[in-house]
């Protein structure tokens, strides 16, 4: 995923990325600024949380915010239990299609 | 029959569970979403064949910010 032909500055289990920061998603007063910042920063791999669905209120999806500029790496954010932890996974790789996993 | 989803009481008129995603407006042709019944994870290509009894505990989660 690296943007130039610049060697990689990190590489993870045969990928490679430009920038070795992974950036978080949580804590932005609103989604322009998270995007202005995710750009700014340069990281190529973003964090993002697994949780339960808003039914009464569909936002837009990450995946179509985020999905095609940034490697999305799931967390286990808020499980309180290796159990928790572990269904969290399971269902990230459900989710985001990927074995990556940020414990 | 009654369930759970998303950890509150829900009552539902189907049987499955591709009829309880269509309920809830989930684009199942779209990335980003997973399902658990039980804390068993259900494979999306195992959506359409995934039947749900009363007492089920379903869960339906998407990536949120955070992290």
């Amino acid at each position: 995923m690296s943007k130039i032909d610049a060697p990689p500055v990190l590489t993870i289990a045969g990928e490679n990325f430009g920038s070795a920061l992974m950036a978080g998603t949580a804590g932005y007063p609103n989604r322009q600024v998270m995007l202005d910042a995710l750009a700014a920063s340069g990281a190529e791999i973003v964090t993002v949380s697994i949780r339960r669905a808003d039914l009464n209120a569909p936002r837009e999806s990450l995946v179509d915010l985020l999905g095609g500029k940034y490697r999305l790496l799931p967390n286990t954010s808020g499980c309180a239990t290796a159990k928790d932890a572990v269904l969290t996974a399971g269902l990230a790789r459900e989710a985001l299609g990927t074995n990556w996993v940020k414990l | 029959m009654d369930i759970s989803l998303n950890g509150a009481p829900h009552r539902f008129d189907g049987s499955s569970l591709i009829e309880l995603l269509a309920a809830q407006a989930i684009d199942q042709t779209k990335p980003g979403v997973a399902v658990a019944i039980n804390e068993e994870i259900v494979p999306r290509a195992e959506w359409k064949t995934a039947s749900l009894k009363a007492g089920d505990a379903v869960e339906i989660v998407r990536p949120h910010s955070g992290g």
